[in-house]
């Protein structure tokens, strides 16, 4: 019961905050910003929450089960931040099936659809994104990789080939 | 000292049970290619499951009372599981459809030369998404195709639609990115 009310109490309390900052101003590097509120602020808030917990009655946490919200706090700040690019940009599939839903069941032709996508430019959004990041560089007429680690996307395509050894990109 | 064992064991369950469903997964796919990726992702998570279920019956046997571990196994060592198993099925995902993924990887494949933006912007163009998207979720049954007009089959992207669609507009004020 402990570990439920610490967590519970510490993810709410973050998730506030990031709320209210989000509304108030959109920082620059969402996502990073993100990761820092989450466990950056969960560090703060643990003195808190061990007195949340105390005046709650509770047992006070033992280092086991401060560990155990510590795994709680981290899963779901990875889970939202993953969650968080959906929200920062659309998916085009989600987009796509959300059109389709919208049809109901008379359904919708091919044309609609490629109308659909042609009013979102899903490419060049990305592609803008990317330069802003620095993460890719443009001169002229052509796009390069900047100097970057890319660690993500790396890791992504090395366990995409290595371990469910699938070559190909889905598109 | 049981009880530090208790303990110790509901923080590892979520962790086994992720162990568990990213090796059902990677034996899925090498075994059954043909498969459909998100079908993978759905049965191998299961599995973990499964693990995190078979997890909370041992503490029973081990003598941990039936509430401590309800409250525990449902409340706690779930939905840590839970958001384990969905940031390993995004990770997995972006492999597969993530458009700046495929961004940098056509840019290494290319080297020093770079590439030119006509090239990038024709080759991933909307069309071209469209149908490679199309493709798939007609095969994975999330859409019907009834002779090029489209319906909703399976509910499950819809569902994780409406809440990013729901979640985007709580947290950020508006339901698209290209809405002005």
């Amino acid at each position: 019961m402990n570990v439920l009310l610490a967590l519970s109490s510490l993810l709410g309390v973050l998730f506030l905050v990031h709320l209210v900052w989000w509304r108030i101003r959109l920082p620059r590097r969402q996502r990073p910003a993100l990761l820092v509120l989450f466990l950056g602020g969960g560090v703060v808030l643990v003195p808190v929450v061990a007195r949340v917990v105390q005046a709650a009655g509770l047992q006070p946490l033992s280092w086991i089960q401060w560990l155990n919200v510590a795994l709680g706090v981290l899963a779901f700040a990875l889970a939202y931040v993953v969650t968080y690019s959906a929200l920062e940009a659309d998916s085009p599939t989600l987009s796509l099936v959300r059109r389709v839903a919208q049809s109901g069941p008379a359904g919708v032709s091919l044309r609609q659809l490629e109308d659909f996508m042609n009013e979102r430019p899903f490419v060049a959004a990305r592609l803008s994104a990317l330069l802003e990041e620095g993460m890719l560089l443009e001169r002229g007429e052509h796009y390069f990789l900047a100097e970057h680690p890319y660690t993500l996307f790396r890791l992504v395509l090395f366990h995409r080939r290595n371990v469910l050894s699938i070559p190909d990109h889905g598109g | 000292m049981q009880q530090m064992f208790f303990q110790l064991c509901h923080l590892a369950a979520p962790v086994l049970a992720l162990a568990v469903m990213c090796t059902a997964h990677a034996i899925w796919c090498r075994r059954s290619p043909e498969i459909p990726g998100l079908n993978a992702l759905a049965g191998s998570g299961l599995a973990g499951l499964v693990a995190l279920g078979a997890i909370q019956v041992a503490l029973l046997a081990a003598g941990q009372s039936a509430a401590e571990v309800v409250l525990a196994g449902l409340f706690i060592d779930a939905p840590i599981y839970g958001c384990l198993a969905y940031g390993y099925a995004n990770f997995v995902n972006l492999g597969q459809s993530s458009v700046r993924i495929r961004i940098y990887r056509e840019l290494l494949a290319a080297g020093e030369q770079g590439l030119s933006a006509r090239f990038l912007r024709g080759e991933y163009d909307e069309a071209a998404m469209l149908k490679v998207r199309l493709s798939r979720l007609v095969a994975a049954g999330d859409l019907a195709d009834h002779a090029g007009t489209y319906t909703l089959g399976r509910r499950r992207l819809w569902h994780i639609g409406s809440c990013v669609f729901g979640l985007k507009k709580i947290v950020l004020g508006r339901h698209t990115e290209f809405s002005s």
